[in-house]
């Protein structure tokens, strides 16, 4: 049987014919038909037949094995009308279709309807999906962010109001594969955490797997967020220039010839204000900003083989002369670079091969009198991927790749002239995968396959099972279970408080990579037309994981290993999501409740214990209970209000029990202070809750193109939550203060689109 | 679909019933600290014990009267017979002294042991470091940021198991505001709560010695840092090598007040190698030199 499932494969493949001639097939590409951007995700259906399917990530779609017949086409896909035609089908026949979508425009009172099936690709298991729209009118500090809207999902929580970090199911950030057009992404944020590189208005489309992702990805324990890039307006020549307070942004797309071209640059323009702030204040840098590139091409050589070269360049930089000699210059950011060629064997094999290149440079400099710190950590990773997809028929479609790639770690530490620590690591790696999406009815899909992932630094070798499974109990109940493996080969050094000396290491000799098991169970339920319910019940564990040392700050004359420890972890949790997606009133609740917890040997052990019986701590950012609410209400044809509320748990926090003021020395320092404590992060903050409102004209600008005021106020009732305490030990009892989150915070941005 | 949210509620409750996780309330522990310094007569030694943390502290209401404390030389390691032994008596509360002048040798293994009032035995271990000699030149004097910077050579030190851990050490003779270096006097200038005691004696903090540059005869250079001087004029340097003891204590200590990383409210408890209380029964080795640091060429 496998043979001639393999045989069935290869022979496809090679001759790119149908073997089942008797029947037709269509595919194709969806696109949108003002700008020609492809769809992802967009559904195409026979309605007679109940036969369909949706568009991939390149907006390429097939429906095979179809009776000779009459039947009506159609298409849906979220913000765009429907789209139906007759079509007619011979046997032998195979069809190529370009289907262009026109974009809904808001009519006022109109009652939109979507239909549940086209969510159905977004609602398997695991897997959240945000509106770009949505990411730029939400309201957010500064300017539209990415991550931040993605923080409002159900099961990604944020760390704080200044950190943009995705800690998805209990994990970590680094647990959290960033992928931008197939290319990993190391640094994925600005102005130190504060929010993501990803620039709004170049991106096509976000994809969170937060949790049992299918053996496609792999190199991470938790998620994988997946962002496209906009391919560019295949139709006219378009821009969009955005100022706000923080940052401005310039977009620009348009047509060549067999294909298009998209431009984006974002530049912060917070100098000004700086400049102004170090009139009457101390400690305002300099020299700070941020920059970003995005850029697209893409070239059509026929209807079957497409190709695209994109990349993505940005940085941070700081120049911050606390005193005449005390300096400190940071440099971080990252480049990505790939190239795609997306070539269609047949109307059943689909295939794509991308190059990437990925850079991460993290280079600060301190200077106190003349005595120079100096880091530099770079990580240079190249791959190849391949990616075939293979519908064998009704029953199995079956998708196999191959990932090859080299990465070089670089660490070195420098100390008033002197190279304290270098570490560079040479690592080849590379994994093979097969799926299988299995339908052996109307009722059951099977997603099964397997993983292999190899890291030549410490000679890793990894087998990674996948397998999920969707019973379709009603139309409108949808049953799912997923359980998956997963290995990570790398762990990220950051602070919530500051990611500006976030710090990659990876697995190596002595430094086994992490790894962990998945489990989910979900229902997705669609209750009333246009309305959905989902619950998703998860448990994961997290087995050596390796992360450095805290107490350890100077790695000189250590080996590799002995800069790390090595621990344990778990988390569950259960998420509800219920969303309303028409009417003029749409948006979602987003319930969490959840629980992370780790284990490091020696830490968190009863004090005057045994060191060997360390406790589960939640690190901080666990938050039991998490509420978001999301609501859009248009008010007029000009104006649209929106408003997030967000209620959490108060995170974990330390509690000191007792306090110890020792003499010392002049060696080790005189009046040392320290605290006691019983158990880490035992105590919890204040509940969190931020409310923010926006609201949103749409005009136009002097004729010219279409222009929006963006007004928006975070935080509207001023809440002061708490970000953590710190300690004055100058006072006598110790006084603890709070160090609170954002206060109320108005924004303004003006965007002309032309 | 109607069993569906019941169960998953329920579902939820046995979850949450799962989470057993409080604090504790507060316990009071003894605390010791005591250092030794090879060469050195052996050291007061201070038994008190801990204050609820939000609550006024002062030694003298924690300090503990009434302990039997002895220190014990072990010739033959951890685990043998002691060779001698210095006993202690409290001169003040909580403040011990060494019954009788003896003198603390590098590369040895001593023993605390403290009968607390309350019969609780404490113990404590501690292997001084290895000696080491300063090989520079005593009483140089030194352009501040000129061309050369000062180097101090060294025979190395030793430490069972590990490499030689240093801190390095200038102690100011003259504190006045007007030797203050240009970074000091930014740092005295720009805030009204420190005074010049505070930068009498600067330290590096603990320094691998995998920091420093080994020579062909097996002497170490170390270039002495310009930001370790707060004061132009006659400062002693003082190059300290320490024992696991210490070093345990203070770069937990500094991970738990000062640490970047940790995330901010998770303060870790110190790495204390004591039995039966907390605190730190430390060991130094030690040599000095004196310098003179010249203010800059105009």
């Amino acid at each position: 049987m496998i043979l001639r499932l393999l045989t069935a494969v290869v022979l496809s493949i090679l001759f790119g014919t149908s073997l089942l001639a008797q029947t037709a097939s269509i595919n194709g590409y969806i696109k949108d038909k003002n700008t020609g951007e492809t769809l992802i995700g967009a559904n195409i259906a026979l309605i007679e037949i109940n036969k369909g399917s949706s568009t991939n990530t390149l907006g390429y779609f097939t429906i095979t094995n179809i009776p000779p017949g009459t039947y009506t086409l159609a298409t849906s896909y979220i913000g765009y009308d429907t789209f139906q035609r007759q079509i007619t089908l011979a046997a032998g026949d195979r069809i190529t279709l370009e289907v262009e979508l026109d974009p809904e425009v808001f009519q006022g009172e109109e009652i939109i309807v979507e239909s549940e099936r086209e969510q159905q690709e977004q609602k398997n298991i695991g897997i959240a999906q945000i509106d770009t729209d949505l990411i730029v009118s939400l309201p957010a500090v500064f300017q539209a962010d990415v991550f931040r809207s993605i923080q409002l999902l159900p099961g990604v929580k944020a760390a704080s109001d200044y950190s943009s970090g995705l800690y998805i199911r209990g994990g970590s950030p680094d647990q959290t594969l960033i992928l931008l057009d197939r290319a990993t992404v190391y640094n994925p944020t600005h102005f130190f955490g504060f929010f993501s590189t990803f620039n709004p208005d170049a991106i096509k489309d976000v994809r969170l797997y937060k949790g049992g992702y299918p053996s496609e990805y792999g190199g991470r324990l938790g998620s994988v967020l997946s962002i496209y890039n906009k391919d560019g307006n295949r139709n006219n020549n378009t821009g969009l220039v955005s100022l706000g307070l923080l940052s401005s942004r310039a977009f620009l797309e348009g047509p060549i010839k067999n294909g298009s071209f998209m431009l984006a640059a974002r530049r912060s323009t917070i100098e000004p204000y700086l400049a102004v702030l170090r009139e009457t204040t101390d400690g305002i840098p300099d020299g700070f900003y941020f920059l970003d590139f995005n850029g697209r091409l893409n070239y059509d050589l026929s209807t079957k083989d497409k190709f695209s070269v994109a990349f993505y360049s940005g940085g941070d930089y700081v120049d911050f002369p606390v005193f005449d000699q005390l300096v400190i210059n940071l440099e971080y950011g990252n480049q990505t670079y790939n190239g795609t060629w997306t070539h269609i064997f047949s109307d059943r094999v689909f295939s794509n091969f991308v190059f990437t290149y990925s850079r991460y440079f993290n280079s600060p400099v301190f200077e106190f009198a003349e005595t120079e710190f100096t880091q530099k950590n770079d990580i240079y990773d190249y791959s190849l991927k391949s990616d075939i997809e293979y519908i064998l028929n009704d029953e199995h479609n079956i998708k196999f790749g191959a990932w090859l790639g080299g990465m070089t770690f670089r660490l070195v530490n420098t100390f008033d002239g002197e190279t304290t620590f270098n570490q560079r690591l040479q690592s080849d790696y590379g994994a093979l995968y097969v799926q299988d999406i299995w339908k052996p009815s109307q009722r059951w899909e099977i997603n099964g396959g397997f993983r292999l992932n190899y890291f030549s630094s410490g000679n890793f070798l990894r087998g990674a099972p996948r397998l999920s499974a969707d019973y379709f109990l009603t139309d409108r109940i949808r049953l799912q279970a997923a359980y998956g493996r997963y290995h990570q080969f790398l762990t990220l050094f950051s602070n919530e408080a500051f990611s500006g000396f976030d710090t990659w290491y990876i697995a190596a000799d002595g430094v086994d990579p992490a790894w962990g098991d998945q489990f989910v169970l979900g229902a997705k339920t669609v209750p009333f037309e246009g309305y959905g319910f989902d619950v998703e019940v998860y448990y994961r564990s997290m087995n050596d994981l390796f992360e450095l040392n805290p107490f350890i700050d100077d790695y000189a004359g250590l080996a590799y290993e002995e800069i790390f420890r090595f621990g344990d972890g778990y988390a569950y949790g259960t998420e509800f999501f219920f969303e309303k997606r028409m009417g003029r009133t749409t948006g979602f609740v987003g319930y969490t409740y959840s629980t992370t917890w780790r284990n490091f040997p020696e830490y968190n052990y009863p004090l005057l214990g045994d060191p060997q019986d360390s406790r589960d701590y939640p690190p901080k950012y666990d938050r039991t209970h998490d509420v978001n609410v999301v609501v859009t209400h248009p008010l007029s044809r000009k104006w649209t209000f929106i408003f997030n509320f967000n209620f959490a748990t108060g995170q974990a926090y330390t509690t000191p029990s007792g306090r110890v003021e020792y003499s010392g020395n002049d060696i080790i320092g005189n009046e040392l202070n320290s605290f006691t404590v019983q158990k880490l992060n035992a105590t919890r903050l204040p509940n969190y809750r931020r409310a923010d409102i926006s609201f949103e004209r749409n005009g136009t600008f002097f004729g010219m193109g279409d222009a929006q005021w963006q007004f928006q106020i975070i935080n509207v009732f001023n809440t002061r939550n708490v970000w953590f305490y710190s300690y004055d030990f100058d006072d006598n009892p110790v006084d603890e203060v709070e160090v609170p989150l954002l206060p109320i915070l108005p924004s303004i941005t003006y965007t002309v689109k032309f | 679909m109607k069993y569906l949210l019941p169960l998953l509620l329920i579902s939820l409750a046995v979850l949450n019933s799962c989470v057993n996780y409080e604090d504790e309330d507060y316990i009071e522990y003894f605390v010791i600290e005591a250092y030794l310094f090879s060469g050195e007569q052996f050291p007061e030694i201070l038994f008190s014990t801990t204050n609820p943390a939000f609550e006024s502290y002062s030694f003298e209401d924690v300090a503990v009267s009434g302990a039997d404390i002895r220190i014990e030389s072990l010739g033959g390691g951890i685990g043998s017979a002691p060779d001698n032994v210095i006993t202690y008596s409290e001169s003040t509360p909580g403040v011990y002294l060494p019954d009788f002048e003896d003198f603390v040798e590098p590369g040895h293994t001593y023993r605390l042991v403290i009968t607390a009032p309350d019969e609780t035995e404490i113990t404590a271990h501690t292997i001084t470091p290895g000696a080491f000699e300063l090989l520079t030149e005593d009483n140089q004097s030194v352009e501040y940021q000129g061309e050369e910077q000062l180097e101090l050579v060294l025979t190395p030190s030793e430490y069972p198991g590990r490499q030689s851990i240093y801190i390095f050490t200038s102690i100011a003779q003259d504190t006045s505001v007007e030797n203050l270096t240009p970074i000091y006097f930014d740092f005295f200038d720009s805030d009204d709560d420190l005074t010049l005691e505070d930068f009498r004696a600067t330290s590096s903090g603990t320094l691998n010695e995998g920091n420093f540059t080994e020579n062909e005869d097996g002497t170490i250079n170390l270039d002495v840092p310009w930001l370790a001087i707060a004061f132009y004029g006659i400062n002693d340097l003082i190059v300290s090598t320490v024992d696991d003891n210490l070093f345990d204590f203070v770069s937990s200590q500094e991970t738990q007040l000062g640490g970047f990383s940790v995330s901010p409210g998770e303060i870790p408890n110190l790495n204390y190698n004591i039995d039966q209380a907390i605190g730190v029964f430390g060991s130094f080795t030690t040599d000095t030199i004196r310098t003179n640091i010249l203010r800059p060429a105009e």
